[in-house]
């Protein structure tokens, strides 16, 4: 059994093209009877024109915020998971920075934020991309958590987190990327 | 450090991080705005300079609602290019990681151009408010990953609008 890979950023901005295709399909599925959904097809069946570029600006709304929380996710999932590789005890001591970023670990969770803010103390080199890095988050759970919304562009943000990933590994050998 | 004066701490911090990071948005509002119409105007003398005449192309008032920024309006074009016409629409200026954003719509697709920081990594003690800093515009195809270009010449818009335009 192949065990399923942890998405990377990569992998969301695959993702991202391929269903943003998926839904200026939608029209031509609908025109040629193949959409499987039937509450999709009820809404859409002889739909003017006008109200389906309305309908498909709408939706492609709607998919650019939800693929920018799952491009951060899949950010955060990979910091955490290098997080959690480098401070195990009975290797950690092998990698960069272990003593430097096991000293935030108690035992209890930790927010992304911190762990951020962590790497930042730990290696001079990185303050600026990993301040950015730290930026993207406060801006992103100010979005989750409802503080104000603002609006998203999802290429233009993979593209600095990217950026980053780039400058982090290329100073920090052994960071597991995201 | 006993808990309570943990707990003070670390409430105080937070409240100094808000302040710190207060924006004036009636000044982020402004530079948007200008950034916009220094946009309208490279778009303007390029397409003239390029052959397009003055009546192809038309300026749209688009009204925008963003919860920091309140109601605006603000400028977009429509430029005839032969048989094909092309949009500009602004959308907003609060964006994660950006300035702002500008939708260019064509027949043959639609691409972003983004209104984005012109030093890609800033020093974090760098407290310069955004709209004191100096913007750039970058175009995104969104088609591929790396694809994104500078929109700072005729040549980069030509390559833009590669992108919303039927070849002919």
């Amino acid at each position: 059994m192949t065990l399923p890979s942890f998405p990377d950023i990569d992998e969301a901005l695959s993702w991202y093209i391929d269903t943003k295709d998926g839904l200026s399909g939608l029209h031509q599925a609908i025109n040629s009877g193949s959409v499987r959904s039937s509450s999709i097809r009820e809404e859409l069946l002889y739909m003017p024109f006008n109200e389906w570029k309305k309908y498909h600006k709408d939706q492609l709304n709607k998919h650019e915020i939800f693929a920018v929380l799952a491009l951060f996710a899949a950010c955060e999932g990979g910091i955490r998971r290098d997080f959690e590789w480098r401070i195990r005890k009975n290797i950690g001591a092998k990698m960069e920075h272990h003593s430097r970023v096991c000293r935030i670990n108690n035992g209890s969770h930790i927010s992304i934020v911190n762990i951020i803010e962590n790497w930042i103390a730990a290696d001079f080199r990185l303050r600026k991309s990993l301040g950015k890095l730290l930026g993207l988050f406060k801006e992103r759970n100010n979005l989750a958590h409802g503080n104000y919304a603002q609006n998203v562009a999802f290429e233009h943000l993979y593209d600095q987190m990217r950026s980053i990933r780039e400058k982090w590994c290329g100073t920090v050998s052994d960071f597991q990327k995201y | 450090m006993n808990e309570l004066e943990l707990l003070v701490k670390k409430h105080q911090a937070k409240a100094n991080d808000i302040a710190a990071n207060s924006v004036d948005w009636d000044k982020r509002k402004e530079k948007w705005l200008s950034f916009l119409d220094e946009l309208n105007e490279l778009l303007r003398t390029s397409f003239i300079q390029a052959g397009i005449q003055e009546k192809e192309i038309k300026e749209i008032k688009y009204q925008i609602s963003e919860e920091n920024l309140a109601k605006y309006s603000a400028i977009g074009l429509k430029v005839k290019i032969g048989t094909q016409e092309v949009e500009f629409v602004p959308i907003a200026s609060v964006i994660i990681g950006g300035y702002g954003r500008v939708d260019v719509t064509g027949p043959a697709g639609e691409i972003k151009l983004i209104a984005a920081d012109a030093e890609k990594f800033r020093d974090p003690k760098d407290e310069t408010p955004s709209y004191n800093r100096n913007w750039k515009w970058l175009v995104y195809p969104g088609k591929s990953k790396g694809d994104s270009f500078l929109l700072e010449s005729a040549n980069g818009l030509a390559n833009m609008l590669k992108f919303v335009l039927n070849a002919v």
